[in-house]
């Protein structure tokens, strides 16, 4: 692991500290190989359920939006 | 999971003489991203808003901020916690983790409530600077230019040390509240006691409590600071100061914001109406003497373009940051923009293409900052779900990093407040009257 900063030490041993960008790369937890993350069918239905009311819910918003934007109003001649 | 260890020798050592200092400055090297993405959320909209709660309702909702401070930190925290955990950002660990389909829709749905939010950042500084005597037509583009330039030398610490700076003039929004005396023993009561402004529950009063928790967590924030922990490469060790600098940004932002509330009660007891802070600020400089009156008219509307800085150059680095990951391009700020001309282009299309909207003559604000509250509110509940899931992907991020049970009583419970929150937001733009 990259070295933050030096261990507790006696007194004649030099204390230092590393910025992290000055530091070694640390390796990291990676997804490598895991594929996607495993849903129960619950987790799978609450996630489509979850999509279907962001886009409704978008929808509706912006045919709010261009009501109040008068975007459906026809010019007046 | 893998987590191997790496052997070479660091290349730069600070040397200190004594423990004390190496923990002082341990924390200092690690201190940021927590400060800066708290800070930056009380951006224009912020301002705004909690000054118009502390005009309307004078100091009876302080006690909201103190319930939003618990909920700010736990949320950013598992987000500090993922992007040491993983180095990467939260749309790269979406992306991956639960495919393209939702890694583009929370990309989509991202990009478009940044872009709005930065119509209202350049608006209030268009807003402000007018107030201080300067045309929006140079005031916005300068400013445009300016926040470009913040980025565009390759140096993420430069730009963190900036930032960092920029987010400590907030300071100023005490001395600015204090100038107004205000009343303390009712600001502290009325923090720590609930209570409701003497008009009772009105339609007006339940919008700005959720305006308020809107503007105080914002979906950006999770992308923020989960790719400027990346960016930063935090180390594994650097967990509890990442903690520490959460928490003090969360307690920062949280002050700075009841400043503010304190600023606009001044309107309340004065009985003075203002539909924007910088119509305020000017109603303050002709009822204080002539001195204080200018100094707080000037400070207020600084501190206005103060935040609106703070928040586009967070939320154009956010979005920049998201798209970067998700379409595979260089994304770093420790890059030049030659060697990451994709990632530094979106930030700069964010800024100038905001900029230049605001200066398109009779733009319906009030509307694109609705959109942005509903927007944001829409989103928010759904954003902490990914992060929620994340969070407890043990194949990923093993027994060292998942949260652990109260972890997630608390954040379900946070999500069950926002998803509630949400809704009524949304039934309350649906239908206006609903609770009146």
């Amino acid at each position: 692991m990259a070295t933050l900063a030096t261990q507790p030490t006696p007194n004649d041993t030099p204390l230092y500290v590393i910025h992290p960008l000055d530091d070694v790369h640390e390796q990291k937890c990676t997804s490598e190989g895991l594929g996607l993350m495993h849903l129960t069918p619950t987790v799978r239905i609450a996630l489509t359920t979850l999509r279907v009311y962001l886009i409704a819910m978008t929808l509706i918003i912006l045919y709010r939006i261009a009501t109040l934007t008068h975007l459906f109003t026809p010019h007046a001649h | 999971m893998t987590v191997l260890q790496s052997h070479v020798t660091p290349i730069r050592k600070t040397h200190v003489r004594r423990p004390w200092q190496r923990t002082v400055l341990s924390f200092l090297v690690a201190f940021g991203p927590g400060l800066i993405v708290m800070e930056a959320d009380n951006d224009a909209g912020a301002v705004s808003t909690y000054m118009q709660a502390g005009g309307q309702y004078g100091l009876h909702l302080l006690w909201v901020l103190v319930l939003l401070l618990p909920i700010c930190y736990f949320v950013q925290e598992m987000v500090a916690r993922l992007g040491i955990a993983t180095g990467k950002g939260h749309a790269a660990m979406i992306y991956e983790r639960f495919g393209k389909a939702w890694g583009r829709f929370s990309l989509f749905d991202l990009l478009a409530v940044n872009f709005l939010t930065l119509i209202t950042e350049f608006a209030a500084i268009s807003l402000a600077m007018r107030g201080l005597g300067v045309a929006p037509v140079l005031s916005v583009p300068l400013a445009a230019i300016a926040l470009v330039a913040l980025i565009a030398s390759g140096s993420y610490r430069r730009w963190e040390r900036i930032v960092v700076i920029l987010c400590l003039l907030d300071l100023t929004w005490f001395l600015a509240a204090a100038l107004l005396h205000p009343n303390w023993s009712a600001a502290l009561t009325n923090t720590f006691i609930p209570s409701l402004p003497h008009t009772g529950k009105t339609g007006d009063l339940i919008f700005l409590i959720i305006a308020i928790v809107g503007t105080t967590i914002a979906p950006w924030q999770l992308f923020f600071q989960q790719s400027c922990v990346a960016e930063k490469r935090l180390r594994f060790a650097d967990l509890k100061w990442a903690r520490l600098d959460t928490l003090i940004g969360a307690i920062f932002s949280i002050l700075v914001a009841g400043a503010m509330m304190l600023t606009g009660a001044f309107a309340y007891n004065h009985h003075i109406p203002f539909t924007d802070p910088a119509q305020l600020a000017q109603s303050i400089a002709t009822i204080l003497p002539h001195r204080s009156g200018i100094f707080l008219h000037h400070a207020l509307l600084l501190l206005m373009v103060n935040a609106a800085v703070l928040g586009t150059t967070a939320i154009s680095l956010a979005s920049a940051w998201a798209y970067g990951e998700v379409a595979g391009w260089q994304h770093s700020l420790h890059k030049k923009p030659t060697e990451a001309p994709g990632f530094y282009a979106v930030y700069a299309l964010c800024v100038f293409a905001a900029a230049a909207i605001v200066l398109v003559p009779h733009l319906p604000l009030q509307l694109v900052i609705v959109s942005v509250q509903v927007f944001a509110g829409l989103i928010l509940p759904s954003a902490i779900i990914f992060l929620q899931l994340l969070l407890n992907d043990r194949a990923l991020l093993g027994d060292r990093w998942v949260n652990r049970p109260w972890n997630n009583w608390i954040n379900w419970s946070i999500v069950a407040v926002l998803f509630t929150l949400s809704l009524i937001l949304a039934a309350q733009v649906l239908l206006p009257n609903l609770f009146n």
